[in-house]
């Protein structure tokens, strides 16, 4: 790894210039990961005086700022309540302490690791990235895009509604990658089934989303119909954490265990 | 006992946790040159040329050393006895690379970076060969992997290198096809450990440096110093006398520094350019380049009649020792001579196999010993021949196991690399491990299995295991105490501790024979020049062994005092009382304190110093035993597997410190229940270690423990001091098999292959569902 | 480059690469023990306290850090001092080499949550990685020291 210069940004204007002022240039977040990409960087600009490390209620939605440590979310009252709970129970699933005090929610999304615990929950709540330049999209479009995005990431927007969630981490053991990572939500008769490090980039199943929104009744065999459409519809890979097949295997059991858990008063 | 079998609180914690310089690497002189070592990205190659000169020229670059820099001295990095049980098979550095991560060239330079950069600079043209990667495959391979002349064994160990083997060994005590004939029941089984990783904390580390009488003293982070010193002085010809070696406080070892890892490295840098070096192992370099427990492959068969009597045991072995052959032989032979004792009725045993080469990480000493890859195979095709009998393995157990007073045969007959030692078990209260581990365990609620919900279900496994105490007429321990002014003493001892406490253990066990506390005790331990000699903390020896010494030093340092008291008190020695801190006549009227004493013979008359020195070298190696019980919890659906529950019920005679004994049970539980749940190995189809870093090789994290019971049978060994046992290695080698013991009886599912990942545990059920 | 941080409440002025980690720096200035136990951010032994908070030493840039402040096990002597002799009660000490990191995370603990439960213990802890102890003594200990400090606290 080599970085040449370092500089604290003043403003989100300045960090925005530094940005554009070379192709090398980049945007350290927490910097939890940055050894393990081992990059050659030109200027590192570091966000932490934007004062972006919020998490606000304004009634309508939920802000987090970018800079909010996963420790933060883990912690925060708002959160622990909203789609019940998963996204701070998602960030505290994530390696030690250490690393939750340093990686935040902005360097999780940009990152678009495989293996992010926090993506899938993101996408399960239709979570709003808003940028400084950039139009502003949703998480799954944003993970969908071809486009390189050479912007600061502000905030993260999450809507309130009256919502269910289900968020599960498979993984050897808890300090570990998971194997598979599923997020099940529900806002009225809209699912959202979302499988993240399959190992790739979190997904989601809109069939089976579309399939149980059509259903007046989700019984047993509903439930069994819907993973069974969200398993062969989603892509999943094999690594050295799991195969294809166990990966699917555990989609269709979590997606299951999260449709029942987002439609009785169990989670 | 005042402090012996006493909670003392170590010695040493409370300095460590606050972060006192105690370490190698803290020891390092500041203007140490910092070594890298450039390692092989073949698994198998040969260095037609190496370029060198843009390295060497690069600003800071102090020195570069490739295999044309070094004799060609083969020697093993095996710490063990001398003559060592491994071929001298390794050179510093050689022209052939036998696996990725292997040595090919030293660069020290005045800072990391500077060496780092130097490496890169480096030409190396290779050839490369293809590599033997499948151990199964190795024996008799035409590819040979040390076809090098020079090397060899030191004594008969079955070395073939032209086979790729490092040793091989045999042994049939009855006529094993014979017994098996007349069986009711014969089972059949194979099974498969992996190469665990020891991943202390602190990696490998070490520094060099001349001092003011120009002597080499290293300070190393090894569990055998003695050995690292004869090591170094044989191989890069340096004169013993002139070598100092220094283990200060260590970060863990559990065996993988029970070898020569960077001490070669940094002794030659210093050697060669007069100034101090450092080397500290990535965590890379801790994965990919020191040592791996032994892979295993083992075929088994076992013989009983209906009524449950076991007859016959034929335990067939193949051990992979990866490129170098270091504890080859005795790794595999503790497989067989500290497990298959436990069923000591047996009409007949056979024990044999071989250990090959492979292009794999070498593997080396890890805690178990190969203990717990037999331990693994026996325990686990013991309940198979249990559920065929339709017995439950408690009462096989029971009926079958090694009693107290009992002997085996197999302890005359294998030894460590040599013939064993015969023994009958004073001490072996397995029958009330067992028995009490079942009440802890609730087996008889338990057993096999509950269903806990349509998803869950859980069910309870058991295994026994035995264990050693120090190798026998090998393994010696020396002490020496020293009287001071003031009335306290000086405890020098060769013994390594690296973290198990062995310094706070033979300082209680110095104090209760002097009958003093232990703040009148000063440990200093692990230093060549200061120190008496000791073999090193491994086979669970130091308690036992090192302890033995101890107290024969304090022994005879409580007649030497007598005999000092009686003449300054002029009353005949055995007329004087002492109670550790003054000495009187059996009235009580004449006295004279240690203090006193002390004070008297260094500065007022006769003046003389006291010191006494012990020795030990065991006769016998009195196993500690123990039951341990697994309850498992499992989601039918997904494999998900955790321990819910882990008893472990020991005896290791006198706990010399019960807390103490009780974290190296659990920290080997732990250890245990890694390999068999969590602790993959994955290697590339290159021969790459993909699982070389924390992020991919996967130890038990504390939310990974649920609960651990832990307790001691009443116990005394004659023959340790004060009673005691060994304690360090029994923890480690029952999980594998209690665990996949257990697996078997909640979900009908057997692992064979370790580790039980989700996964397997899954397929084992998928499996099983379509066969129904 | 320079940067300004309060080591363990002291002020201090370091010159540093842009690219250097805080366990660099810390060895710079002469500080031992903070050590390295793996080069991935996953064993939590180079763990130092960030404004108070738990941080792998390893993987934040001195730059990040500058005019922020940094306590080692230096800082919290007199509580480290003291959770060592709980952990000397329980058995719970063996290698120490992950031990001042792991006093400096229950200091961070105690200061965020004073009475945590068990599971809440193993949740805030799992990045300290132990080879050594089997980890059910050391929680016994930490249990007994926070209830300690808390009864100190509340008197």
């Amino acid at each position: 790894m080599k970085i040449e210069r370092y500089v604290k940004s003043p403003s989100i204007e300045a960090a925005f210039a530094s940005l554009h002022e070379g192709t090398n240039n980049k945007i350290i977040a927490g910097g939890a990961w940055l050894k393990l990409t081992d990059p050659t960087i030109d200027t590192a600009i570091d966000l932490s005086l934007l004062n972006l490390d919020f998490i606000t209620d304004n009634g309508k939605e939920i802000e987090i700022g970018a800079m909010t440590t996963l420790h933060t979310l883990g912690r925060n009252a708002i959160l622990n309540k909203i789609y019940d709970g998963i996204l701070s129970r998602a960030a505290m699933q994530i390696m030690g302490i250490t690393v939750r005090n340093i990686a935040t929610i902005g360097g999780c999304i940009m990152g678009k690791f495989g293996f992010s615990d926090i993506l899938t929950p993101l996408v399960a709540m239709d979570a709003l990235l808003i940028f400084h330049q950039h139009d502003k999209m949703t998480v799954v479009e944003f993970l969908n895009t071809k486009e390189n995005i050479r912007d600061i990431l502000v905030k993260v927007v999450i809507r309130k509604a009256n919502t269910r969630g289900y968020f599960r981490k498979i993984a050897l053991t808890h300090l570990d990658f998971a194997v598979l990572n599923t997020a099940v939500s529900r806002n009225g008769s809209e699912f959202r089934i979302v499988f993240g490090s399959r190992p790739g980039v979190s997904t989601r199943a809109y069939k089976a989303e579309n399939f149980l929104k059509e259903q007046i009744k989700i019984d047993e065999d509903v439930m069994n119909k819907a993973v069974e459409i969200a398993a062969a519809e989603c892509q999943f890979g094999s690594n050295q954490r799991g195969s294809a097949e166990y990966r699917q295997s555990l989609a269709k059991v979590y997606a299951k265990r999260g449709i029942k858990a987002v439609t009785t008063n169990e989670n | 006992m005042k402090v012996v079998n006493q909670k003392i609180p170590s010695i040493d914690g409370k300095s460590l946790m606050m972060g006192r310089i105690a370490y190698s690497d803290d020891f390092a002189d500041s203007d140490s040159l910092v070594i890298k070592v450039l390692r092989s990205p073949h698994p198998f190659a040969k260095i037609v040329a190496i370029d060198v000169s843009s390295a060497s020229t690069l600003p800071g670059v102090e020195i570069v050393l490739t295999y044309a820099d070094f004799n060609r001295i083969p020697f093993t990095r095996a710490g063990q006895g001398y003559p060592e049980p491994s071929p001298h098979d390794k050179f510093v550095l050689d022209e052939y690379v036998r696996y990725i991560g292997d040595e090919v060239a030293i660069v020290a330079a005045v800072d990391e970076a500077t060496a780092k950069q130097a490496l890169k600079l480096i030409n190396v043209e290779y050839q490369v060969m293809e590599p033997i990667l499948d151990f199964e495959t190795a024996y008799n391979n035409p590819i040979v992997l040390h076809p090098e002349p020079e090397i060899h064994e030191m004594f008969p160990i079955g070395f073939d290198p032209k086979k790729n083997v490092a040793a091989e060994y045999h042994m049939e005590i009855g006529d094993i096809e014979t017994a098996l004939k007349q069986c009711d029941v014969v089972v059949n089984e194979t099974y498969y450990t992996q190469a665990q990783a020891h991943a202390m904390m602190e990696p490998h580390s070490c520094n060099a440096r001349f001092d003011h009488l120009n002597r080499l003293v290293i300070y190393s982070s090894t569990q055998t110093p003695f050995h690292i010193r004869r090591i170094i002085s044989q191989a890069l010809e340096f004169p013993i006398s002139r070598i100092r070696v220094i283990k200060p406080r260590v970060g863990g070892g559990f065996g993988g520094k029970q070898a020569v890892h960077g001490e070669l490295i940094a002794a030659s840098v210093t050697i060669r350019t007069g100034k101090p070096s450092k080397l500290v192992y990535t965590r890379k370099e801790v994965f990919e380049s020191s040592y791996t427990r032994h892979p295993m492959r083992f075929d088994m068969r076992l013989g009983a009649m209906k009524d449950g009597t076991l007859k016959a045991i034929d335990c067939q072995v193949l051990s992979d020792t990866g490129a170098y052959g270091e504890h080859a032989l005795t790794v595999f032979m503790v497989a067989g001579s500290k497990v298959l004792p436990l069923y000591n009725k047996v009409d007949s045993v056979r024990f044999g196999g071989k250990v090959v080469y492979t292009n794999h990480t070498p593997a080396g000493a890890f805690r178990g010993y190969g203990a717990i890859q037999g331990n693994f195979a026996l325990e686990s095709v013991i309940d198979v021949l249990c559920h065929k009998l339709q017995i439950d393995p408690v009462v096989f157990r029971q009926k079958n196991m090694m009693k107290e007073g009992e002997s085996s045969p197999i302890f005359a007959i294998m030894g460590e690399g040599t013939e064993g030692t015969a023994m009958t078990m004073d001490t072996c209260k397995l029958d009330y491990c067992v028995k009490r581990g079942m009440e802890l365990i609730g087996w008889k609620t338990k057993y096999p299995r509950q269903v806990i919900s349509e998803d869950l279900v859980r069910g309870v496994g058991m295994a026994i295991a035995m264990q050693g105490s120090g190798i026998p007429l090998i393994d010696m321990g020396s002490a020496i105490i020293k009287l001071n002014d003031g009335g306290f003493y000086n405890l020098l001892v060769g013994a390594t501790d690296i973290g198990q406490k062995s310094d706070t253990i033979l300082a209680q066990i110095c104090a209760e024979e002097l009958e003093t506390t232990i703040d009148k005790i000063i440990v200093t331990s692990s230093d060549t020049d200061l120190t008496p000699f000791d073999t090193g903390a491994y086979a669970s020896s130091t308690t036992y062994v090192s302890g033995n010494a101890v107290v024969n030093a304090a022994k005879a340092m409580k007649l030497l005092l007598i005999e000092e008291a009686a003449k300054i008190l002029k009353i005949n020695k055995d007329k004087i009382i002492f109670d550790g801190s003054s000495f009187s006549d059996s009235e009580g009227k004449i006295k004279i304190s240690l203090a006193d004493l002390s004070n008297r013979l260094y500065y007022n008359e006769n003046q003389k110093q006291l010191a006494t020195t012990g020795s030990f070298v065991g006769h016998k190696s009195p196993p500690p035993f123990m039951a341990g019980f697994a309850e498992v919890e499992i989601d039918i659906k997904t494999g998900e597997t955790s321990v819910i529950n882990y008893v472990s019920v020991v005896d290791c005679g006198t706990t010399i410190n019960p807390k103490l004994a009780q974290g190296q049970v659990e920290g080997g539980i732990v250890q245990g229940i890694g390999m068999a749940l969590y602790e993959e190995v994955n290697v590339a189809k290159s021969g790459k270690l993909i699982t070389n870093s924390f992020l991919s090789y996967k130890i038990p994290t504390r939310l990974e423990i649920k609960n651990l019971v832990t307790e001691f049978a009443d116990s005394y060994e004659e023959s340790g001091p004060f009673g005691a046992k060994s304690v360090a290695e029994i923890g480690i080698d029952t999980p594998p098999a209690a665990i996949m013991n257990a697996i078997y009886n909640a979900i009908g599912v057997r692992i064979n292959v370790l580790p039980a990942t989700p996964e397997k545990i899954w397929m084992g059920i998928n499996k099983k569902e379509k066969k129904l | 480059m320079k940067i300004e941080l309060t080591l363990n409440g002291r002020k201090i002025s370091v010159d540093i690469l842009p690219g250097e980690y805080l366990i660099e720096t810390l060895r710079k200035c002469n500080i031992h023990s903070v050590r390295r136990g793996c080069d991935t951010t996953n064993c939590g032994v180079c763990t130092i306290l960030l404004d108070g908070k738990p941080v792998p030493s390893c993987s934040v840039l001195s730059a990040q850090a500058d005019h922020h402040q940094i306590t080692t096990i230096e800082g919290i002597a007199h509580e480290a001092e003291k959770l060592s002799t709980f952990f000397g009660k329980e058995g719970a000490d063996q290698c120490g080499y992950c031990n001042p990191a792991l006093a400096l995370s229950v200091y961070a603990l105690m200061k965020e949550n004073p009475h945590p439960t068990s599971a809440e213990i193993d949740e805030y802890l799992i990045g300290n990685l132990c080879r050594c102890s089997g980890y059910k003594n050391q929680n016994k200990a930490i249990m007994a020291f926070l209830a300690e400090e808390a009864r100190m606290e509340e008197q």
